[in-house]
């Protein structure tokens, strides 16, 4: 029971009405109320932190959202826009006495335009989809999260997702041209620019990575990069977990521009040979590094020239070369299945993510992993070392409490120590839940509140994703009103 | 010296006169955040700069109505540059040139390569949201601001972003304020990503009378595998110039280099510092506007049938970036036509314009034309979020900036 009324009997006839309102709007298939259902939309990646909606909306375009959006705010109910739930910050878990806004039923390419190099689509559109209806074409859409066959773009929006290619192309925020959105209120704000650099505000910059706090992204407009002529995959065997972090700073140093510079190390790399995604990762290594390289074919073997020497120098004990596609595909299913394999280690997985200056790489790999040796915890690496975002990877089994206590407090500590070495708090998967206590260490009381006073001029009642990124500073929570009368903070 | 000088040189804060205009020369953010408390308190109205060389982007009297200029041109310190990491912050007042010559020593490059680097600002060029011909290659300045430092108008100091290449932890409140054009805070301090500085550079040149052949040139050129720095054409010395500039490394960049003759023919092939020099000529085609210049928007692929209208109008200057869809057009001045006749010329441009797809976007033109164009800029509900977000940060309409989006009415 979501609403706030006197009686239960009112309630519970008031409930039925907005349901029966918003089931007019989306179909009997765009509305689940039924708790079994709901059960799946509990929580998303973060499984440590869970609610159970009050009801789940899939509406199927801009128009349904909208009025959907309207009913919402007619009666003051809190809402989480929710992709695919592949998020690991708690984006989009839901909130007490909220409803879930889902982008399941938002599929569709709504255009493809190759000569100017972009496609407009809807917000659930899968991420790796949207690559595999241009690719015929020559183009690719360049930001790659490990979760790329379930994430959807709309959902990499909301979080400013990266991965392991973001080291050449940039996160989501650099693809992103257009937006449509609907407001709190249930407005369609069109930012749909394919032009560049329109006079105004960048109302898409500022939108992206706002983790569903100003409106819903309905459609997007994303830039597509033409695909490579030559790609080269290199494996580079390491006898230890230093000198490889030491490689990438210094081929950082050296100006070399590989597209992407994953870290596995010694656990990651046994998972995952374990697992369905086994790469052929040698098994006894303490660390690889998986390196892409892109570009014209002249392009592409001078620059592995010259990474070379400077892996020779960090005791690289062999390197290999990806021979065909196949090979390359098989190497990088293996990072990017790392995560699943880890189930293998324990049923539960902490994925950390947390960025320091590339410089720092080896300093804060050392301590992530002294922290959580001290405290009797599985860590294993497997990240972004070109873009020195972490992902230190705690295995747990989240029925043993103090376990859990364990992981917390290791999580807490890695993500001190990389605000300390000049770092950040999050590279690719948001603030969220997970790390919404972290901010105040992070910002000052003044930066959070600017931050605060934005979200608040564009979502005035403040429930669009209530309770999520920023630290709870006083005892406030959004609850809805009924129509007709103001909303309250309680 | 006026009061408010006088008053401000008793809290120790420099200033002078600009023609009638009192100037504060602010040397750090302390004293920033000073001079905006007290306006903020006694209701002045403040217009933030660095250099003022884009104070023409300003409908006129903005700047006028300002009761005092604010430069941070003296806060001017490099605060942190990391070679192995590839990144720099730096005050608002820090010149690009300086910026640029800092880099360079440690093998990177700046962008936005920007026009007049000596008397542009880190902090101005952010504020206008500028980018140079290198966002051929680079993409906008506001995918390369790492974080920012501001000061709000009631003197507020707040931070966005970080100093990082990769970082999502809180809003991206940088995006918002680059391209500003201070309407929402004075900008303190900016940290950017840098790139690689590459070992070859080559500059090539075709010139024609005509245009058709040229266009012709481009579509070829688009299809090849090359990817230049930065690909223009311009009218500037009267017969239309097609120039793409090239850099790169050893083989791979002369591969890059015989492909692009092989389509453009080029009558002209500069290497090495030439080819810096002739690059350098090519961003300062953006400041030879004057007072009478204006921005065209369109998708690369109208850009030849936008080009092939504008050709048959006479006395227009043209400076087109063939990669990304932006043209700008250099009309008579106001020294040269009346304001009336602007006006009315601007009106028929956009006329030209507008069934073709591309929209005209006003920079240093008359008042009226400048409120005219601005006011098609936006639908009315993205208007309306920026004017909200104007009204939070700026909540006394304190600034008074160029008029983009305007305050409220």
């Amino acid at each position: 029971m979501w609403l706030a009324l006197d009686g239960e009997l009112e309630s519970r006839a008031m409930q039925e009405q907005i349901v029966t309102q918003l089931r007019a709007i989306v179909g009997p298939d765009g509305i689940l109320t039924d708790p079994a259902a709901l059960l799946a939309y509990e929580s998303d990646g973060l499984t440590l932190k869970r609610h159970r909606p009050e009801l789940v909306l899939l509406p199927r375009d801009t128009g349904e959202t909208a009025q959907c959006m309207r009913v919402l705010h007619e009666y003051g109910i809190p809402l989480v826009p929710r992709g695919a739930g592949t998020g690991l910050s708690g984006g989009a878990t839901p909130v007490p006495n909220g409803v879930l806004v889902g982008t399941a039923r938002m599929r569709d390419v709504l255009e493809l335009n190759v000569e100017d190099r972009f496609a407009r689509v809807q917000a659930g559109v899968v991420n790796v989809d949207l690559t595999r209806c241009c690719d015929d074409d020559g183009l690719f859409y360049a930001p790659d999260p490990s979760s790329q066959m379930a994430c959807t773009i709309g959902g990499n929006v909301a979080e400013n997702s990266g991965g392991p290619h973001c080291f050449k192309y940039g996160s989501t925020t650099r693809h992103i041209l257009g937006l449509v959105i609907v407001t709190a209120t249930g407005e369609v704000l069109r930012l749909d620019e394919s032009e560049v650099d329109p006079d105004g505000f960048d109302l898409v910059g500022l939108f992206v990575g706002s983790e569903g706090m100003f409106g819903v992204a309905t459609e997007i407009t994303v830039r597509l990069t033409p695909i490579p002529p030559v790609t080269e995959t290199l494996l580079a065997i390491f006898k230890a977990l230093d000198p490889c972090c030491d490689a990438v700073s210094d081929l950082i140093a050296a100006r070399l521009e590989p597209s992407a510079i994953e870290i596995l190390d010694k656990l990651t790399i046994q998972a995952v040979e374990a697992s369905v995604f086994a790469a052929g990762y040698p098994q006894e290594a303490e660390a690889v590094l998986l390196l892409e390289v892109e570009g014209r074919e002249a392009a592409v073997e001078d620059t592995v020239e010259r990474m070379l020497p400077i892996l020779e120098a960090h005791g690289l004990l062999e390197v290999r070369r990806a021979r065909d596609a196949g090979e390359r595909r098989k190497l990088w299913a293996g990072r990017k299945g790392a995560f699943g394999a880890m189930g293998r280690i324990a049923p539960d997985l902490y994925v950390a993510d947390v960025v320091v200056p590339r410089t720092r790489l080896r300093e804060i790999v050392r301590y992530a992993t002294d922290v959580c040796t001290e405290r009797n915890l599985k860590i294993s690496n497997v990240f972004h070392a070109g873009d020195g975002n972490l992902h230190p990877n705690i295995s747990y089994d989240r029925r043993d409490e103090e376990e859990v206590a364990r992981v917390l407090e290791a999580g807490d500590l890695i993500m001190e120590a990389c605000i300390e070495y000049g770092g950040s708090l999050s590279g690719e998967h948001g603030v969220g839940l997970e790390k919404q206590a972290m901010m105040s260490r992070l910002f000052t009381p003044d930066d959070l509140s600017v931050m605060e006073r934005v979200r608040r001029c564009l979502d005035p009642d403040m429930r669009l994703n209530p309770g999520k990124m920023f630290p709870v500073r006083s005892c406030k929570e959004v609850r809805p009103r009924l129509a007709g009368s103001s909303g309250e903070s309680v | 010296m006026s009061a408010l000088l006088e008053a401000l040189a008793k809290e120790g804060i420099e200033g002078e006169l600009l023609g009638e205009q009192p100037l504060a020369l602010p040397t750090n953010e302390v004293q920033v955040q000073a001079v905006l408390r007290r306006a903020h308190t006694d209701g002045i109205r403040v217009l933030p700069m660095g250099l003022g060389s884009k104070l023409e982007w300003c409908r006129p009297e903005y700047s006028s109505n300002a009761d005092l200029l604010l430069s941070t041109r003296r806060l001017d310190t490099i605060v942190d540059y990391v070679p192995g990491d590839g990144t720099l912050t730096a005050q608002a007042g820090c010149t690009m040139a300086q910026l640029e010559e800092r880099v360079r020593a440690g093998g990177h490059r700046l962008t936005p390569a920007v026009a007049r680097p000596d008397v542009s600002t880190l902090g101005g060029v952010l504020a206008a949201g500028l980018s140079g011909p290198d966002r051929q290659k680079r993409g906008p300045v506001r995918h390369h601001v790492l974080g920012m430092r501001v000061a709000l108008s009631d003197g507020t100091l707040a931070r966005s972003g970080g100093r990082l290449v990769k970082n999502v932890t809180g809003f991206d409140l940088h995006r918002l304020y680059t391209g500003s054009r201070g309407t929402l805070c004075v900008l303190l301090e900016a940290s950017l990503r840098l790139f690689p500085r590459a070992d070859d550079h080559t500059h090539l040149v075709r010139e024609e009378a005509e245009l058709g052949g040229l266009l012709t040139r481009c579509a070829n050129l688009r299809a090849l595998e090359s990817e230049p720095l930065a690909w223009t054409m311009e009218n500037h010395g009267g017969p239309w110039r097609l120039h793409v500039a090239l850099e790169g490394r050893g083989r791979a960049h002369e591969e890059d280099v015989r492909d692009v003759e092989r389509v453009l023919d080029p009558q002209e092939v500069l290497r090495g510092s030439d080819a810096d020099e002739a690059f350098d000529g090519l961003r300062d085609l953006e400041a030879a506007g004057g007072w009478g210049e204006a921005r065209v928007l369109t998708r690369p692929s109208r850009l030849s049938a936008v080009l092939r209208k504008l050709d048959e109008e006479e006395g227009l200057q043209i400076t087109a970036q063939m990669g990304f869809g932006e043209l700008r057009l250099h009309l008579p001045g106001l020294g040269e036509v009346s304001s009336e006749r602007q006006v009315e010329r601007l009106g028929e441009l956009r006329q030209i314009l507008t069934p073709l797809g591309a929209r005209l976007e006003p920079r240093t033109v008359q008042a009226q034309a400048h409120a005219e164009l601005a006011s098609a800029l936006a639908t009315q509900p993205a208007l309306d979020w920026m004017h909200r977000l104007q009204d939070e940060l700026d909540p006394k309409a304190q600034f008074r900036s160029p008029s983009f989006p305007g305050r409220r009415a």
